[in-house]
């Protein structure tokens, strides 16, 4: 008989001088001694301090990320209208040098006026277009400085 | 109504303290489960040290995210494999040599009344150490945590049949070397575990 079918028969043990235990009786002792082992007196507080540390660090990386959006939203807004005012700025600027110059011609060869009062035209129009984009009513009712020059 | 589904039923309810309260309520989940969970993680791993390592991982694991075990169909069970996979990760990471039959790591505890049954109980701890873990993590569920083998192949991802032929194995070899080397005044089968074994079988 081999020590496999020693054990499966409860028969005596081929190597040991006593027989096998049957199986519920291993089952019993077995279950009796489950209760024998039990976890160290310093597992309790270190798995609730991990599990404190833990959040506390998910929840720092939450008010981390929540802050990076809102920063990102900041930039990006103010990007944006930055970009906007300068475009508004550029377009609202008094022309100079080549382009004030080659106005100044085109509104002399128009009108026939002298160099000084086209200049002086031109920076009447400009004024009353800066006006005009404010939303002034008033300045957009006030006569340009052809019409003040007719009247 | 099964002790499992009972006690699956009380783990359910602590996630979901968690989940309200934080990881202060993990308090409660550790006093009902701890003790169940660092015994079946000995079995894995086969040291105290690496199954409460195991625990606690799995444990921080569950409040950070305690709807996952509150969700879950059986939240015991569910716990339970948690519990294998951090054992089997930090085995695999600690391949250390271990003396088999040293229970020196264990941390253990009996009463006035139990002296003369302390040597059985280390015969049974040294006995469980020798099986391969396969075995050995069959029984320790089979018989502390009272599953059936459905459920034992549910918590292990085996078939029922595998895990019924991993326990006559385990119990085989558990009777020759308890055998051996226990007095003759063993303890007595007690009703509840005096099923046959039968492979394929559930309780």
């Amino acid at each position: 008989m081999t020590d496999h079918d020693a054990g499966r028969d409860g028969s005596t043990d081929a190597r040991g001088d006593r027989e096998p235990l049957d199986i519920t009786a291993i089952e019993a002792m077995i279950a009796a001694s489950g209760d024998y082992v039990f976890p160290s007196d310093d597992l309790r507080p270190r798995v609730l301090e991990a599990a404190r540390e833990r959040f506390c660090l998910r929840r720092t990386w939450w008010h981390l990320a929540g802050a990076m959006v809102a920063a990102t939203l900041c930039v990006c807004c103010g990007v944006s209208l930055s970009n906007r005012l300068q475009a508004r700025a550029e377009s609202a600027a008094m022309p100079r040098g080549q382009e004030l110059d080659r106005r100044i011609v085109d509104r002399g060869a128009e009108s026939g006026e002298s160099r000084d009062w086209a200049l002086a035209e031109i920076v009447g129009d400009w004024r009353d277009e800066l006006a005009g984009r404010v939303g002034d009513g008033e300045a957009n009712s006030r006569p340009t400085a052809t019409n003040r020059r007719t009247e | 109504m099964d002790s499992s589904h009972t006690f699956s039923r009380c783990i359910r309810e602590s996630a979901e303290r968690i989940a309200e309260s934080g990881p202060a309520a993990l308090a409660g989940l550790y006093d009902l489960a701890a003790r169940r969970l660092v015994r079946y993680a000995i079995a894995i791993t086969r040291n105290q040290h690496d199954a409460e390592d195991a625990v606690q991982a799995a444990l921080v694991r569950v409040a950070d995210s305690p709807r996952l075990l509150g969700r879950a169909d059986q939240p015991w069970p569910y716990l339970l494999r948690m519990v294998r996979n951090e054992s089997l990760v930090i085995l695999r990471r600690k391949r250390r040599w271990t003396s088999l039959v040293n229970l020196a790591d264990l941390l253990t505890r009996r009463g006035v009344d139990e002296v003369e049954r302390e040597e059985t109980y280390r015969q049974v701890w040294a006995a469980l150490r020798t099986l391969p873990t396969e075995q050995s993590e069959v029984v320790v569920l089979k018989i502390w945590e009272s599953m059936t083998f459905l459920q034992i192949a549910e918590v292990l991802d085996a078939s029922p049949s595998t895990v019924a032929s991993r326990y006559r194995y385990a119990m085989e070899k558990l009777a020759r070397s308890l055998g051996r080397s226990m007095p003759s005044d063993a303890p007595q089968a007690s009703p509840l575990l005096s099923s046959p074994l039968r492979p394929g079988g559930g309780r």
